[in-house]
């Protein structure tokens, strides 16, 4: 990995067409940012992480593998709140949720 | 309404319930509105089927039934997506709803997102996919936390 050591407001370029400015550094973070063209995806890292997970989970799951999963899922005690007024597919329609939720508190 | 899905054939689903993003999420930004719903043979779990793909359904479970003690933490950007104060995490059961969602590969154990979790802001509907800004949590997380399963 390439290490290079900047002060606010200089500057890395990286190929012919992306630009990264220090714009403001102090405590824990620093404030980047970027000039590239619109086709260059500038992300986060764990956006990226987010998006490859997603397609990963995104995947078609077999009846076997549901199976699977409840079998190993957690005791859903008095801390697995449901969804506000979500029902069960054969059951009534449910309560609209878009108003006050009747779910316990939060935790400290 | 009539939904039609891949996985669960026509469903019948209450519009109101469904949840909007208004980004879409990472790798589905065109995917902005889905329905939560529990089906009667996979208790506990809650799927969200796309109201914009037929075959996109998540798996998912709410945050506190995987880790008690879980809190959110959103960035500046999420929070004003949601319509919430920056200042402080937002309360799960009544400003937001939060779900994990899970991964599951054929012959591998299932693992939940808990870096960015599906955070739902109750009163509106509106949804973002928000990824933390720490390292405290990872995207590959076991369904149960391992000094548990060890014991």
């Amino acid at each position: 990995m390439l290490v290079i050591r900047r002060h606010e407001g200089q500057t890395v370029l990286v190929g012919d067409d992306v630009e990264i400015v220090i714009i403001e550094c102090g405590g824990r973070r620093v404030k980047l940012g970027f000039r590239a063209p619109r086709q260059v995806a500038v992300m986060r890292g764990e956006v990226k992480l987010t998006r490859e997970q997603n397609l990963a989970a995104s995947q078609p799951v077999s009846t076997a593998a549901l199976r699977e999963v409840e079998k190993r899922l957690p005791v859903l005690g008095a801390g697995g709140g449901k969804l506000p007024g979500v029902g069960e597919i054969a059951g009534p329609v449910p309560a609209p949720h878009h108003g006050t939720a009747s779910l316990e508190g939060d935790k400290p | 309404m009539i939904l039609s899905t891949t996985r669960f054939g026509d469903l019948a689903v209450d519009e109101t319930q469904s949840m909007e993003f208004p980004e879409g999420l990472p790798g589905f930004e065109d995917c902005r509105r889905f329905v939560p719903f529990e089906h009667a043979e996979c208790a506990g779990l809650m799927f969200l089927q796309s109201m914009d793909r037929p075959g996109l359904c998540f798996l998912t479970l709410p945050v506190r039934s995987l880790r008690p003690d879980y809190c959110l933490l959103l960035t500046p950007e999420d929070s004003k997506l949601l319509g919430l104060p920056a200042g402080r995490p937002p309360r799960i059961g009544t400003e937001v709803a939060a779900m994990a969602i899970l991964s599951v590969r054929e012959g591998q154990p299932p693992t939940a997102n808990l870096l960015s979790p599906i955070v739902v802001r109750v009163a509106t509907g509106r949804a973002v996919q928000a990824v933390r800004p720490d390292n405290r949590y990872g995207c590959r997380e076991p369904l149960v936390p391992e000094e548990v399963q060890c014991s």
